[in-house]
């Protein structure tokens, strides 16, 4: 009985390994593919779509490998995720690679601005597959990671919003102007700030909270893809 | 009747709820090029100023009414919710409050929405001036002079036709080969009638005298125009307001990043997250 029950701790324990094992494949990967790209570019391609999905999958297989897995459920939250970075990495292969050649990547505010997106919706998508599994497998830990990762997400995008609002300013005289893409910034990082003011009062449990957080953080994430690709 | 609504953070969700609908609704908005051009055209006016460009654009109007209307309610929401409920950490002293940070980032959000709408109201204006090599600019309260241009790339890319189109376009869309904006420079001398003092500055490097800020926004050789050398496209802003602006910004910044680091040990100490 003993013995079996060791045969299962020690598989247990070795699923876990794999999983983190994912977790820092893809984020090797993903580096190794952003270093080659800027090799390959006169500045570093922080403006290309490319460059966006190989910065995602960076942020969120990132994420994955802070996280000391210790139950079942992490292990699959980091499968998930890791399989998620891995999409986008190979969706980033298909498209054209970035030239890097923009009189406008001089900017070192740019260059910022550029990669916070995608840096914030690395750690979105992290933190909205968290939320959902919490919600159906009850898991404090991955619960405070999904926290921790959405308070990053919306401290990286308004940090961006500050350097981009400064390279406007530079550049153009004006750190904001009425305009479709400050539209869709001010409702992003409105998005952002609503996770964290769902009232509990109004969600029957702590799953239906964890749901409703997943829902606003997926949300993002899509509008925040279909933004850059479409 | 209670006002304990005024106070909730179920207006602050309701409220959000409806800015992001809102913002979703400037996003499809802005995509129609009639409104486009009312949106730009407020860009360069204070808001004083406004009310000819909207009597045109009723539904521009009826956006904007609505989206003061609703920051208006959000700031009066954050501002009571913060005496109310989260001033009480800060007076009771508690520093070890997983709440701590909470006012601090509230108190700036608040102030950054009021930097905005000052800037709205009194600020928002600029001069867009071109110069040649010795030519000045004067607005009253200062004079501009363009003392040298010294463009360093090839300037056969930056001669227009007769249309206003040059080899290597328009300069946000010019590769570094051909335009780089870090060896490319204007230098300036100018003067508020008591004071003059000069400097450098570039595409992206703006020379900063005070409140004043002098950006070149375009180096090009007009049409016809090449025996006069390279033209210098510079925009001048008086803006007193854009330095606390930005240390609000940050401030706000460091606030959250000092909350996730209460968050993140007070995790610790719970024991949901190990290291």
């Amino acid at each position: 009985m003993n013995d079996v029950s060791l045969n299962q701790t020690s598989l247990l324990e070795q699923n876990f390994i794999i999983a983190r094992l994912a977790g820092l494949v893809v984020l090797a990967l993903s580096v190794m593919a952003l270093i080659l790209f800027n090799a390959n570019s006169l500045l570093f391609p922080g403006s290309s779509v490319t460059t966006y999905l190989v910065v995602t999958a960076i942020a969120s297989s990132l994420s994955v490998c802070v996280l000391p897995i210790r139950s079942g459920i992490q292990a699959r939250y980091a499968w998930i995720v890791s399989g998620l970075g891995l999409l986008l990495l190979i969706y980033s292969k298909t498209l054209e690679p970035p030239m890097g050649d923009s009189a406008m990547l001089t900017s070192l505010w740019a260059q910022l601005f550029f990669l916070s997106r995608p840096i914030a919706l690395g750690l979105a998508i992290a933190a909205c597959v968290g939320y959902l599994l919490h919600a159906f497998g009850r898991d404090a830990r991955l619960e405070s990671h999904s926290h921790l990762l959405s308070l990053l997400a919306g401290t990286a995008f308004l940090g961006g919003e500050i350097a981009g609002s400064y390279w406007a300013f530079i550049g153009w005289g004006r750190s904001w102007s009425w305009s479709g893409h400050f539209f869709f910034s001010a409702l992003t990082y409105l998005l952002f700030i609503l996770v964290f003011h769902l009232p509990k009062a109004w969600f029957a449990n702590g799953k239906a909270l964890a749901l409703g957080k997943a829902a606003v953080l997926g949300f993002i994430c899509v509008l925040m893809l279909g933004y850059r690709l479409l | 009747m209670t006002m304990n609504w005024l106070f909730s953070m179920r207006l602050a969700f309701v409220l959000l709820l409806l800015l992001s609908v809102w913002f979703a609704l400037g996003v499809a908005m802005s995509e129609q090029d009639v409104y486009r051009q009312v949106l730009r055209s407020l860009n360069d006016l204070p808001m004083l100023q406004w009310m000819q460009s909207l009597a045109a654009a009723p539904l521009v109007a009826s956006w904007l009414a609505g989206l003061f209307g609703l920051m208006f309610l959000l700031g009066l929401n954050t501002a009571l919710c913060s005496w109310r409920d989260l001033l009480p950490t800060w007076r009771h002293k508690r520093w070890r409050s997983p709440r701590i940070m909470m006012l601090p980032i509230h108190i700036l959000t608040l102030l950054v929405f009021i930097f905005h709408g000052v800037d709205l109201v009194f600020i928002h204006g600029h001069d867009s001036v071109v110069l040649h090599q010795g030519e000045r600019f004067n607005n009253g309260r200062y004079q501009i002079e363009l003392v040298k241009v010294d463009y360093r790339n090839d300037v056969s890319q930056i001669i227009e036709d007769e249309k206003g189109f040059s080899p290597a376009g328009r300069i946000t869309r010019r590769s570094v080969e051909v335009f780089d904006p870090r060896i490319n420079n204007a230098y300036f001398e100018v003067s508020n009638g008591e004071q003059t003092v000069s400097g450098h500055a570039g595409f992206l490097r703006p020379f900063n005298w005070g409140d004043l800020y002098i950006t070149v926004t375009d180096f090009r050789v007009p049409y016809q125009q090449e025996a006069k050398g390279v033209q210098v496209k510079l925009l001048a802003v008086h803006n007193p307001l854009i330095n606390y602006f930005f240390i609000c910004y940050c401030l706000l910044l460091v606030s959250l990043l000092l909350q996730g680091l209460v968050f993140w040990r007070r995790s610790i100490k719970k024991g949901s997250r190990k290291c």
